[in-house]
């Protein structure tokens, strides 16, 4: 295994991943796409979430925020515009990032865990103006009537084209980022701020990076998810229950690793699609499962299965170069002493 | 409309209680509970079984509720987030979070999701005439009672041994290891007041408005909202930035009865902008 490097086998299981994505619609049963499609969007944003909160440091507990304003977004671009949809979902990532950069100021001042609340007050300020907004539906939401002329089959299928875009698009993204300087600049961020800034990382232009990035794709993945659902109401597309969902799957799966959310997504829609629709039994399962993982097994599902294998699929850690420099020289001693 | 600035300024009081639990845990433990406001509304529940069961009157079951979320409280400390300290931001923030989920969907199953209250008996509609204003008995009650536990609070945390240990125990746990305090037990302790002062709030909470499992996380953003407003670390500042909030919020009724709320969170999220550390935050100790 040591033969490939490690990049090339991230992008041989990026790959994988694109070939699988493509098979799905032709092997695939309706039901099955439109489940993959919701998995597709709800494995996006948790993948942001991770890179947001995992790596970058910067617990942002009002994540909805982006879903709902994604969400939103395509609904009213298209129903107003009468344009097919599906592209529009570029449109949600661009006003995500933007609303992103807007509450920079705000949520800066916030340090820590106090960001993580001060990003909740965010994302309630805007439930609760799109509640009082009548244009947007108020209470009651929007659904997508733009879509009513689109065919079925051909909905389902555009709508998981876009869905599986998004989700590659974020795959590439994380393997990209963490791999290069930017990565390396944010886990140094996290670690300690203040060694950061001292070894060059500009702190607050990386955060604003980050949040811009994960905001976008989480908006995209957004307006996805909505896509299936065809209506969006500010109760649910803001609610607390999407936080729920995206922390237990990140958790449980392994935050802070590129595989974690992957595994978590897995077992939050294994867990759901075996249990059933028990409600508040199934929440309290996962926290219970979540706050288990956090205090006892802090590295998650993928941390436990990583201890066996010693196997990245997506590679991303890196040796310290003093390390390597050693190995080198003794290597080079021996050879000498021979 | 001065009648309802007044009564924004006393519910104001309310949320500076909320506030003040949250208060100890942000500012003077320097570590925090993203289920605060999912135990206000536990000890509401709790307050209205207790009622209910020995039929007396909410005032009367205080003791016994603050009591019970005095060991809840004690109890979360050791068990959960006692063991997430020292690893970062992150552990404490998902372990909490993970008990707000538990704690609302708790209260789902066994309460059910329809909105509740407290009866206040007689209080409820005593009032009386200040001038050209009609104030509500219990509303001033709730001010009146805020300010008692404000004032012991500040006592507590500023002149007792124990006020003392925590705030070493928070400044550097090691050392005041060394200086012979039992740090997880005074953090215990704090954590526990912390909940039974929540327990306060919680009764004046289910006697003066409606509760149900799902209100919880809007008590918990009140609450920080008057912590931060007032300037973390500061506990008489929580009481002024809780009255900030309640007035503002009166202030956004007047425009549409159901906007308070918004414009609850935007005076906070300006004055997080205009005064980042608070209306009266300390000088940080060096």
């Amino acid at each position: 295994m040591n033969s490939v490097s490690p990049f090339a086998r991230s992008l041989f299981a990026l790959a994988i991943t694109a070939a699988i994505l493509v098979a799905v619609p032709l092997v695939a049963s309706r039901q099955a796409v439109v489940l993959i499609t919701e998995v597709a969007a709800v494995l996006s944003i948790a993948l942001m979430w991770n890179l947001l909160a995992g790596f970058g440091g910067i617990v942002f507990m009002g994540f909805q925020v982006f879903i709902g304003i994604g969400g939103y977004t395509l609904f009213v671009a298209a129903n107003s515009l009468e344009l097919t949809p599906f592209p529009l979902v570029i449109l949600s990532a661009l006003v995500c990032a933007t609303f992103g950069l807007a509450i920079t100021p705000v949520l800066f001042r916030l340090g820590g865990a106090q960001l993580a609340i001060g990003s909740w007050v965010v994302s309630e300020v805007v439930r609760l103006v799109v509640y009082h907004t009548n244009s947007l539906g108020a209470g009651g939401g929007i659904s997508l009537t733009a879509m009513r002329g689109v065919n079925r089959s051909v909905r389902i299928l555009a709508t998981y084209s876009t869905s599986a875009i998004v989700l590659m698009t974020a795959l590439v993204l994380c393997v990209f980022l963490m791999r290069g300087r930017f990565g390396l600049a944010l886990r140094a961020m996290k670690d300690s701020p203040v060694a950061a800034e001292a070894m060059g990382v500009p702190i607050r232009r990386t955060q604003t990076y980050i949040l811009l990035i994960t905001a976008a794709i989480s908006g995209a993945a957004g307006a996805c998810y909505y896509m299936i659902a065809l209506q969006v109401s500010p109760t649910a597309a803001f609610s607390v229950n999407w936080m729920a969902l995206i922390l237990f799957s990140v958790i449980l799966g392994g935050i802070g690793t590129l595989e974690g959310p992957i595994v978590g997504v897995v077992i939050y829609f294994v867990l759901r699609e075996t249990m059933g629709n028990i409600g508040s039994l199934y929440f309290i399962v996962l926290g219970i499962l979540a706050i288990g993982v956090t205090l006892f097994a802090p590295a998650g599902a993928w941390g436990l299965l990583r201890t066996g294998f010693k196997f990245d699929v997506l590679p991303i850690r890196r040796k310290m170069p003093s390390e390597i420099n050693l190995r080198e020289r003794k290597i080079i001693s021996e050879a000498s002493l021979l | 409309m001065l009648e309802t600035l007044i009564n924004g300024a006393l519910v104001g009081a309310l949320y500076g209680l909320y506030g003040l639990g949250l208060s100890l845990c942000l500012g003077l433990m320097r570590q925090i509970n993203m289920a605060h406001g999912d135990f206000i509304v536990f000890s509401a529940f709790l307050a209205l079984q207790v009622t209910g069961f020995l039929g007396i009157h909410p005032l009367l079951a205080m003791p016994l509720i603050a009591l019970i979320m005095f060991a809840v409280g004690w109890a979360v400390q050791r068990l959960f987030i006692e063991r997430t300290l020292g690893r970062g931001d992150m552990p404490p923030i998902l372990v909490t979070f993970g008990l707000s989920i538990i704690l609302q969907n708790v209260m789902l199953e066994l309460f059910s999701a329809d909105t509740r209250s407290l009866d206040p008996g007689v209080l409820g509609a005593a009032a009386v005439k200040l001038g050209p204003v009609t104030v509500g008995i219990l509303p001033l009650l709730t001010l009146v009672v805020s300010v008692g536990i404000f004032a012991v609070t500040a006592k507590i945390f500023g002149a007792t041994r124990f006020g003392r240990a925590v705030r070493a125990t928070s400044d550097n746990e090691q050392t005041a290891q060394l200086m012979g305090i039992a740090t997880k037990k005074v953090f215990a302790n704090a954590m526990g007041l912390a909940l039974a002062i929540s327990a306060v709030a919680a009764i004046f909470y289910g006697m003066r408005g409606t509760f149900d499992p799902s209100t919880g996380p809007e008590r918990m953003l009140f609450a920080f909202e008057a912590v931060i407003l007032g300037g973390l670390g500061s506990v008489w500042g929580t009481l002024f930035g809780g009255i900030i909030l309640g007035l503002s919020q009166s202030a956004g009724t007047l425009i549409i009865p159901s906007l308070g709320p918004l414009v609850g969170h935007l005076v906070f999220l300006v004055g997080l902008l205009a005064v980042p550390n608070g209306l009266f935050a300390k000088r940080a100790r060096t």
